[in-house]
């Protein structure tokens, strides 16, 4: 009787095993798969987001940082793709190939994360939708909260991005820093991305008010682009 | 380098120094739970890091091209050919990724150019080796008045400062230590 009790338990209890926990059933060393091909492309620079920030004006940033910063954008499509291209060179020692694949996942999450930062500023955002602040006040208790918990991470010492992603096995979003571009990085689709590096602000703030534009900078944050990353990624 | 770069870099120690401080007092809180105090311990090194790696740099650099004795550049420009190819190398390091500072260091028998990623001053120190020249290289060193991508630039307008009677003097001490 117990036995029959427990199993009745177990079956209708709302589980989250790891899909991969128990063994593989009917699995086929010579299952077929179909043919598929990847086009490869290099990074290239994306001259719609670069009009986006240069021709608008962001309170809190001036014209002029936002014109170097994606300056500095520029090189990191540039770099990523001179490394894709040098760690294809059968020429190259394969201690430095090693010592490239290193530094590309520096310059690669550069190029991503500043796409991703540019494309999530608006001038004047309009504020975000009810159910937007409906989810992210589930996990961070209300919208202002969230807003301060991106100021409180943005100020970690050393230089790096607030990032938000989508954890699918969790379903929930997680808020945390990125040492430089890549340490640290949450395995999930990024919602929302800050650069918090010193030279995302050190032209218009002094080095030691960070904080001061992470203030502003939460200010435009363009939400209909965050909430349609989260909608996609869920 | 204007003075805006400078005032501002001054300020940016100041606070390095408040923040050790400040963590210091929270250490002594008997209330602070341990595993939090291990994660306030690492914070304070690396301000403490920060602080030390301030200090080595503005000690070290001089409006006025101070030049090292011969004996001095006898011994250690040899080992790089002469002290132009030291500050070539400290601007080739400072290309490293990210941020950081570029520097000579000495252990008991050798000398290197190497540069130390964000704060991990103990990257050069566990290994033995102590500071003769430290750069900063992290942005707000440079990017008010050399830009975003100016490092390059910055490092190299810095190397024509160093103050090599301090760099001198430190090769001295380690030697006599």
């Amino acid at each position: 009787m117990h036995i029959l009790v427990v199993l009745a338990l177990l079956s209708s209890s709302r589980c989250s095993f790891h899909p991969f926990s128990g063994p593989l059933k009917n699995a086929s060393p010579k299952r077929p798969v179909g043919t598929y091909k990847l086009s490869p492309q290099e990074y290239s620079v994306n001259e719609t987001l670069v009009d986006w920030v240069t021709k608008n004006n962001f309170p809190g940033i001036s014209n002029k940082m936002m014109v170097e910063h994606v300056d500095l954008y520029r090189g990191y499509v540039k770099n990523a793709n001179t490394l894709l291209a040098n760690m294809a060179k059968s020429s190259i020692d394969s201690v430095m190939k090693l010592e490239l694949g290193r530094r590309f996942g520096f310059e690669a999450n550069g190029v991503h994360l500043h796409e991703l930062f540019f494309s999530n500023l608006h001038p004047s955002p309009a504020s975000p939708s009810e159910n937007l602040v409906s989810v992210i006040s589930d996990e961070f208790g209300s919208f202002n909260k969230f807003l301060e918990r991106i100021q409180i991470i943005g100020g970690t010492r050393g230089t790096g991005w607030v990032t938000m992603t989508l954890d699918k096995s969790l379903n929930r979003l997680i808020l945390n820093w990125v040492d430089e571009h890549q340490d640290g990085q949450s395995i999930g689709d990024v919602i929302l991305a800050v650069d918090c590096w010193e030279h995302a602000y050190i032209k218009d703030y002094k080095s030691t008010a960070r904080g001061d534009y992470l203030q502003n900078l939460v200010k435009i944050i363009d939400w209909e682009v965050v909430e349609r990353r989260l909608k996609a990624a869920m | 380098m204007t003075l805006n770069q400078i005032n501002d870099h001054f300020r940016y120690y100041e606070k390095a120094v408040a923040n050790y401080n400040a963590l210091t007092t929270l250490l002594a809180n008997d209330s602070v739970p341990e595993q939090e105090k291990k994660q306030i311990e690492f914070r304070r090194t690396y301000e403490n890091n920060t602080i030390r790696l301030h200090e080595l740099f503005f000690e070290n650099i001089n409006p006025k091209r101070i030049l090292p004795s011969l004996e001095f550049t006898d011994k250690i420009a040899s080992a790089f050919g002469n002290l132009s190819a030291i500050e070539q190398d400290l601007v080739a390091v400072s290309e490293a990724e990210g941020v950081g500072w570029a520097g000579l260091f000495a252990s008991n028998d050798s000398v290197v150019v190497a540069f130390i990623r964000g704060s991990d001053f103990g990257s050069v120190s566990d290994a033995g080796y102590k500071p003769l020249i430290i750069i900063d290289c992290w942005e707000h060193a440079y990017v008010k008045d050399f830009g975003m991508q100016g490092k390059k630039e910055y490092v190299s307008t810095l190397t024509k400062y160093i103050d090599w009677g301090v760099v001198e003097k430190r090769f001295n001490d380690i030697r006599s230590a």
